[in-house]
């Protein structure tokens, strides 16, 4: 700990030099080593017999899709191919408009807490009734730009999954500041924003610490403390502009001014609202305020439905959904969303006749529970079936999840079409940008998602997505590793050396497993090691990825022959041979 | 526990057969549309009752008509109209809904404990329609709840009074439509621990108690007199608006109601004395233990005197409130104060017939007069009893129907009617009548209680800082 060098010389060894020519920062877009091996010196993509869906139940099959200074340039079947495009041979892959995100922090940066010597020089002195307006998380006079960064890693994580553009606004309380359209995707902080400045985002959260307001109800009566203000002093600048003689300047402060263009009607205040609760009492203020409103979270709307069908205001639900808790073994095998006995139902009217029967009180019980979560399964089917236009946002939802959650809600009777408006269509015109976004028209701007299949079956994979253009390639990057070949052919220790335009590296590769699964480790030529992940082997071909501690990853494809193996690492558009032998086998 | 298990021992005597439950347990999947009673009816007439009007007498064999929710006709021998629904109550008693001045149910914050004045913020804005506690108040009879801001700060939040409309989802369906508008104010030990000991603010004493109200006050009447000024056009620009002003103002005003947390005699003397000198007329006390002593005073405030709601026999749970008797409910009444009991904790408010009945004990107090202390006098402290409180025609059908006196320690309630609708039915609701539970949760939380550390439940969401031997220590009461 004295001297921390030591330890980033041994982390930042040979294997992170080596990961390092192959992993790139991950958010700079790289080229597509399937496609051909072009430099990325064009911008100019052709997606070729596609099966294209331009808007949802709106299909060419097979088109070509033309990718030119980031907007797209021809959609058809009979678009000819220019000369400086690299061509994607899309034939069995399917392209979607890129899916808008109505509301995340997605490429916010978070300040780095701790460090901040206001938290410990004043606190003594703010006074917990009367806090410095930023203590209460009032500070609509902030703008999520200044937040921004496209190496920020939910970016990532979200674009992986189909995400192109989102509605980001700011982390905070109650008032945390102005949002902005983000493309997710981009070089810089500005590339990233499509729009400025398209919401001011609220939600009712009492400030961090026990100062005012430290409950819901503080906040409530701030929110209207603010716009009445605001409202007044609007009104003093109005007068003093017309006749400034003989009146005292008005008042002015950013914080009162940030809500002017709200009171115009021109700014929607954005509320986060997921509980039944918060979404009646966000309607009711609304009501009472007058303010223009766009509303996400919503994972309770199936309990204020009523309420949601009378209020004008855009909606995005989330894409969290509630998880089953975990339960003993036992009481497991009563969940009613089991299918193993689903002639048990919850039911409402039983009453227990004795303290005998607490079992089957309890179990009714449980199966309530389960009754309950299907509600929030069926909620987007829910307001499908209402009527009501919605997107989706994935603040509160894990990307990881997203996928699978999709595919819950639609079997939940969401209908696919409508899952893939939520998706596209509907954000783009909810948020205003369905001139830019949203179908695969030409025109458009070319935010594109690439699968090999409908996105909503669980086994299509996205390959490529492009942003502004900006094509993100995943076509290499397979979920989980296949064994089909005989294991023993690979397991044990390998050596091998690759060569770089530095010099030769050496190292070995340690295989474990059996024909349910490979696992190992790559060890770099100063003894640092990687897991190896998604090793596949089938009889003939041993590939797998290693993570750079830098983030990304680079793919290791190998033929093995015998006792020995060649072949490449590939990743961020570079390419080195790799060559080896294996030193200790199973049976020695 | 043992009293659940006796209950359920009690039904299982009388109760359903195992089997019919096993039956229903197979059957299809039912909706819980009964918790909601989405199209009860709110037409009844309810017959042969032993009814118990409370400002008019009692009336044996009587019958209630009830149209669209409001009390058409007390009478013998009505007729029910067609479409109305028709209750049997011979051998039963019929009383008002029963009307509890001071809890703090159905809300989700209770203290806005970081001011010595938060009148801006409201318990009315933080409305929990789904807790549990709303029901657990309607199977002992109550209809209507004051829901009222903690008593952490001298001058609290804004209060409401709901109806205990059980099954509406949306919390503006519980507001009871056109209530006067009521305030918290708090005296003694609770401002000065959390603020005086807790922080070293002001108040420390209760002298700082009342500094602390007068000088907001004065600020109210500045501010009022400003905006007057303005619509005038004596000034040219209204003042920085100000939420917690303008509710001050109202109190100024006598648009608001102030309903305030006391217990000693002599801050009772002290606020009465403020409000005298700041001409307020509208004041109800809350627990008031040390009434008893100051009745007459407290009858002679302003025109109508000061209400006092009281604990039937709760006291001694910390040092302000030692000096305390059964009998103050009944030394009020007797000396011409408006009184009510109330019974504040959530969990609590359960069994307020048997508080009232302790009046007969410890005071010899009548039947009307122990009934009046949980219905028509709690009505007029918060300004409703032109619409609740007593059984009278044109009155809101706020009813609590019992199997024996409401008076007698053997009563059992068998259904209460909010608006005509029934909204508890001892023979016909199911066992979980929870609303809402947590599509993430297990069974435990579904039986989930009565817990005793709610007892806190007026210094609800304070942090304090209290000073042991040991040091200094943050203690959060949930």
């Amino acid at each position: 700990m004295m001297d921390p060098l030591p330890d980033v010389r041994r982390t930042a060894g040979a294997l992170v030099c080596l990961l390092a020519f192959l992993a790139a920062p991950v958010a700079a877009p790289v080229a597509a080593q399937s496609v051909d091996d072009l430099p990325p010196v064009t911008d100019t993509y052709a997606l070729t017999d596609a099966r294209v869906i331009q808007a949802p139940g709106q299909v060419l099959d097979p088109a070509t899709v033309l990718v030119r200074d980031g907007l797209i340039e021809a959609v058809g079947t009979d678009v000819s191919v220019p000369y400086d495009a690299r061509e994607i041979d899309a034939d069995s892959l399917v392209v979607y408009a890129g899916f808008i995100d109505g509301l995340s922090h997605a490429g916010v940066q978070r300040p780095e807490s701790g460090s901040d010597d206001e938290e410990d020089g004043n606190e003594a002195e703010v006074d917990p009734g009367d806090p410095p307006t930023d203590r209460s998380g009032i500070q609509p006079d902030r703008s999520v730009r200044s937040f921004l960064a496209p190496d920020e890693k939910t970016l990532e994580a979200l674009r992986k999954i189909g995400f192109t553009t989102g509605h980001v606004v700011p982390e905070g309380r109650m008032l945390p500041g102005s949002g902005a359209i983000v493309q997710y995707g981009g070089a810089s902080a500005g590339d990233l924003v499509l729009e400025p400045k398209p919401s001011l985002f609220a939600q009712i959260q009492p400030a961090d610490g026990y100062v005012y307001p430290a409950t819901d109800m503080a906040v409530i009566a701030t929110m209207r403390q603010l716009f009445r203000e605001a409202a007044r002093r609007q009104n003093l600048q109005e007068a003093y502009r017309e006749n400034p003689d003989g009146r005292r300047r008005p008042p002015r402060d950013p914080v009162h001014s940030a809500l002017f263009p709200v009171l115009d009607g021109s700014l929607p205040m954005a509320f986060y609202a997921d509980d039944a609760l918060s979404i009646h009492r966000v309607l009711t203020l609304q009501r009472e305020l007058g303010f223009p409103l766009l509303l996400a979270g919503l994972a309770e709307s199936h309990a204020a439905l009523e309420s949601l069908e009378t209020a004008d205001a855009p909606l995005f639900l989330t894409l969290d959904l509630p998880e089953e808790p975990a339960r003993s073994a036992e009481s497991d095998t009563i969940a009613a969303d089991t299918t193993d006995r689903p002639s048990r139902f919850y039911d409402p009217d039983l009453r227990t006749a004795s303290y005998r029967d607490v079992s089957a009180e309890a179990e009714n019980l449980e199966l309530r529970h389960a009754a309950e979560r299907k509600k929030y399964l069926r909620t987007a089917a829910l307001l499908e079936e209402a009527d009501l236009p919605f997107g989706f946002t994935t603040r509160e939802a894990d990307a990881g999840d997203i996928r699978s959650h999709l595919r819950t809600m639609i079997e939940e009777g969401l209908s696919a079409e409508a899952a893939l408006a939520a998706l596209t269509t509907r954000p783009a015109s909810l948020l205003g940008l369905d001139r830019r976004l949203g179908t695969v028209e030409d025109g458009k701007i070319a935010n594109l998602v690439v699968t090999d299949g409908s996105y909503f079956d669980e086994d299509t994979s996205v390959r490529y997505v492009f942003v502004d253009g900006r094509l993100y390639d995943y076509a290499s990057e397979s979920e989980e590793g296949e064994v089909t070949g005989e294991a023993s052919a690979v397991v044990g220790t390998w050596s091998y050396t690759l060569e770089t335009s530095q010099g030769d590296f050496s190292g070995t590769i340690e295989i474990e497993g059996d024909a349910s699964g490979l696992s190992g480790t790559f060890v770099g030529p100063q003894g640092d090691e990687q897991d190896l992940q998604s090793v596949s082997w089938d009889g003939t071909t041993l590939s797998f990825s290693v993570d750079s501690p830098q983030g990304g990853s680079a793919t290791v494809s190998v033929t093995v022959e015998g006792e020995s193996f060649d072949g490449s690492v590939s990743g961020s558009g570079q390419s080195f041979s790799i060559s080896g032998e294996r030193t200790r086998s199973p049976d020695r | 526990m043992t009293d659940s298990i006796s209950a359920r021992l009690l039904r299982a005597v009388g109760g359903v057969p195992l089997a019919v439950v096993l039956a229903t347990l197979l059957a299809a999947p039912a909706t819980a549309q009964d918790r909601l009673r989405a199209d009860a009816p709110d037409d009844w007439l309810i017959q042969d009752a032993t009814v118990l009007t409370v400002t008019n007498g009692t009336i044996e064999n009587g019958d209630i008509l009830v149209r669209d929710g409001d009390i058409a006709r007390v009478g013998t021998d009505l007729s029910a109209p067609s479409g109305a629904e028709v209750y049997d109550a011979s051998g039963e008693y019929v009383m008002p809904g029963i009307i509890e001045a001071h809890q703090h149910i159905a809300i989700s914050n209770v203290n806005e404990a970081t001011n010595q004045v938060t009148a801006e913020v409201g318990v009315g804005d933080v409305l929990n329609p789904y807790d549990i506690g709303i029901y657990r108040a309607l199977a002992g009879g109550v209809t209507t709840v004051h829901v009222m801001h903690g008593s952490a700060n001298p001058i609290g939040g804004r209060n409401e009074t709901i109806k205990l409309r059980y099954g509406v989802t949306d919390p503006q369906g519980l507001k009871m439509e056109g209530a006067p508008r009521t305030v918290k104010f708090a005296l003694g030990e609770n401002p000065t621990r959390v603020y005086g000991q807790g922080r070293d603010q002001q108040p420390r004493t209760r002298m700082g108690v009342e500094q602390v109200i007068r000088e907001a006050l004065r600020k109210a009447e500045r501010y009022a007199e400003a905006k007057e000024a303005y619509e005038n056009g004596e000034r040219d620009r209204p003042p920085e608006h100000s939420e917690r002003m303008e509710v001050l103002a109202g109190v100024l005003s006598g648009d608001v109601i102030v309903q305030c947390h006391s217990y000693r005699a002599d801050e009772i003397l002290m606020l009465m004395r403020v409000f005298e000198d700041f001409g307020i007329q509208d004041l109800v006390f809350h627990h008031v233990n040390e009434g008893f002593k100051v009745a007459p005073e407290l009858a002679a405030f302003g025109d109508d005197g000061a209400g006092a709601s009281v604990f039937s026999d709760w006291w001694a749970y910390k040092f302000e409130v030692y000096y305390s008797t059964a009998y103050n409910a009944a030394v009020l009444t007797e000396n011409g104060v408006n009184a009510s009991i109330n019974t504040d904790i959530p969990g609590e408010q359960r069994d307020m017939y048997l508080q009232a009945a302790k009046t007969k004990r410890y005071g010899d107090l009548t039947d009307d007069e122990a009934l009046a202390l949980i219905t028509i006098n709690p009505a007029r402290q918060l300004g409703i009893d032109d619409r609740v409180g007593s059984i009278e025609e044109g009155k809101d059908a706020d009813l609590a129907i019992f199997d024996d006196h409401p008076l007698s320690v053997y009563t059992k309630p068998q259904r209460t009617y909010v608006d005509g609708v029934v909204r508890f039915d001892h023979e016909e609701d199911p066992d979980d009548m929870r609303l809402r539970v947590d599509p993430e949760g297990t069974v435990d939380l579904a039986r989930d209680g009565y817990d005793r550390d709610r007892r806190k439940s007026c210094l609800k969401g304070v942090t304090f800082l209290q000073a042991t031997e040991s040091g200094l220590t943050l203690q959060h009461s949930h």
